[in-house]
């Protein structure tokens, strides 16, 4: 069954049904006459998936030519109806009384995607090349456009990891490697990109097959926006790029709670073993409460009496390994009043090293694998 | 109404904007107005004089003008983080629709609430949970109390008795000390 829908400028649209089983062309070109009988000729025809071809095999297309207006394409059709309208676009008609509760957000749906394309880039304070970025919306999935932004989004990915790593390899030169990539593959995960990305308006240009998006396809488009913004300019605009949008998503985070470490007291020993440095001692610093529901242990780590890193918790056990995971806070330069992350101005000239790589956890610990299981 | 139940929230700030760098959260603005109505007549006004230089300004802004005979004119705006808002400009002179204009443009696009406090963090407290240990010196599980020397008042600087003692052997001493005398203007 099929239906048409127009009016789209207007707050009363008209809207039709077509009759079951006779949806041919003629029944449908007969029904937009008498709409276009009461409204005028149309700037603008879109066209849904089944309809279009229909119409097309009877030369709709010519119609649209002897009237004077302009066919809308699919992808063209979809980035339209995806802004606000997504609920009436799949459903056309049945949801009308939702539609009418939502006539003011529906007076903002027409869009101009050149301008849309032309601001995104201008608002981020960069210069783009409009066929790239054009590019870089564009998915795999769909149908309407010839090339994809596959190719983009793994220049882009590839840059903005390189770049994370060399950045954090820079701010934290005691992590070891595996913390660094750990990190890196949180803030390159779908879901920091593609929350990144839809706040910067991203979704609203994507051309993609099912809405609503996947954070998949959203961070993949990021990634090709970064890939773009290489290629029209240079890598190092990109990597500022990422370095203000990306990794300042840091910020506020605990690096501790990203890189989970198992067993932080087994790695703290390891680390001073493979150190060839004293025992490490446990101690119960404090305690208070102990036989009660608020009881608090203190346990600190002494390495030949001097205090490695203390930690707190309700029972023996999870203050000790508070206190590892303090003490190798420590080791790593991981401490809670270390200095901000150099952003901004701070940012701009770093002179990051690429190629350098931190220790990584088989160089600085005796048994690795203590962590990783 | 009691501020109890009223809509609150937490100052915040969308995606870290402005550490890294600034980006406007102002993505669209519809203006939609009537070509010869009267409510409208502020809105053309501005769309003839001031419009053009606020795209010039503002590139990033997209701006749509949407005619539409016989409505009274209104602003819709969109931001970044998804949210639209719109404001009737009826019968608005051309002057008051730069300035909201300007309002929305310098917004973050979140939706105005009473906020609980007038600054956030998210990290309250840099040395922790408090716990019965925090600041607490571990000499002390092996002292005996009261103790005289911890109970000792420990002043930041020194007392005005100790400066006079202090000015007093000097005198004795012979001359009075460059130090002590600056010590003395400083009072």
């Amino acid at each position: 069954m099929g239906s048409i829908t127009a009016g789209i400028y207007s707050k009363y649209p008209e809207y039709c049904k077509l009759p079951k089983g006779d949806s041919s062309s003629e029944t449908t070109i007969a029904e937009l006459e008498t709409i276009f009988g009461r409204f005028g000729i149309p700037v603008e025809v879109f066209v849904r998936d089944v309809l279009e071809r229909r119409l097309q095999c009877l030369g709709f297309v010519l119609y649209g030519d002897q009237n004077g207006f302009v066919k809308c394409t699919e992808g063209e059709l979809k980035y339209h109806l995806n802004l606000k309208f997504r609920d009436f676009s799949s459903q056309t008609g049945y949801e009308f009384h939702q539609y009418d509760k939502h006539c003011a957000q529906f007076e903002c749906l027409c869009r101009n995607y050149d301008s849309e394309i032309y601001s995104f880039g201008k608002r981020l304070g960069e210069e783009f090349n409009e066929n790239l970025l054009r590019t870089a919306f564009v998915d795999r999935s769909d149908v309407e456009s010839a090339d994809s932004n596959e190719e983009l989004a793994s220049t882009g990915s590839k840059l903005a990891v390189t770049y994370i790593k060399a950045y954090l390899r820079h701010a934290y030169p005691g992590l070891p490697e595996e913390g660094i990539s750990t990190i890196t593959e949180h803030l390159m995960s779908d879901q920091v990109l593609s929350y990144v990305a839809s706040n910067l308006g991203v979704p609203d240009l994507i051309k993609a097959e099912n809405w609503p998006f996947s954070e998949e396809v959203i961070a993949n488009s990021f990634k090709a926006v970064i890939g773009a913004l290489a290629e029209s300019q240079n890598v190092s605009r990109a990597e500022l790029f990422v370095q203000d949008l990306v990794l300042t998503q840091l910020i506020g985070r605990d690096l501790f709670e990203l890189w989970d470490i198992v067993n932080p007291v087994g790695l703290i020993q390891s680390i001073f073993n493979k150190q060839g440095r004293g025992e490490l001692e446990p101690r119960l610093l404090w305690e208070a409460g102990s036989d009660t529901v608020v009881s608090s242990y203190m346990v600190g780590f002494y390495e030949n009496k001097k205090l490695i890193g203390k930690g707190f918790g309700e029972s023996v056990p999870i203050a000790e390994e508070m206190a590892a995971r303090d003490a190798l806070r420590n080791v790593f330069g991981l401490k809670l009043n270390r200095p901000a992350l150099p952003f901004g101005k701070e940012g701009r000239n770093l002179n990051l090293d690429l190629t350098k790589l931190n220790a990584s956890m088989a160089q600085i610990s005796s048994s690795p694998q203590q962590q990783l299981n | 109404m009691p501020s109890r139940v009223t809509p609150s929230s937490y100052l915040r700030n969308v995606l870290q904007n402005g550490v890294g760098r600034y980006v406007c959260q102002l993505q669209r603005v519809t203006l939609s107005f009537c070509k010869s109505t009267n409510p409208s007549r502020g809105a053309r006004d501005f769309i003839e004089n001031h419009l053009l230089e606020f795209t010039r300004n503002n590139p990033g802004v997209v701006i749509y003008l949407d005619p539409k005979r016989h409505h009274s004119p209104k602003l819709c705006v969109e931001y970044l983080n998804g949210r639209t808002e719109t404001m009737s400009i009826d019968r608005y002179p051309a002057e008051d629709i730069c300035q909201w204009l300007d309002h929305f443009r310098t917004r973050s696009g979140v939706q105005i609430n009473r906020l609980r406090k007038n600054w956030h963090t998210d990290t309250p407290s840099i040395q922790g949970t408090w716990t019965p240990a925090t600041n607490r010196p571990t000499s002390w599980n092996v002292t005996e109390f009261p103790c005289q020397e911890i109970s000792r008042r420990l002043p930041d600087k020194e007392t005005a008795t100790e400066r006079i003692l202090s000015a007093a052997k000097a005198l004795r001493e012979g001359s009075p000390t460059n130090a002590a005398i600056g010590k003395e203007t400083e009072l």
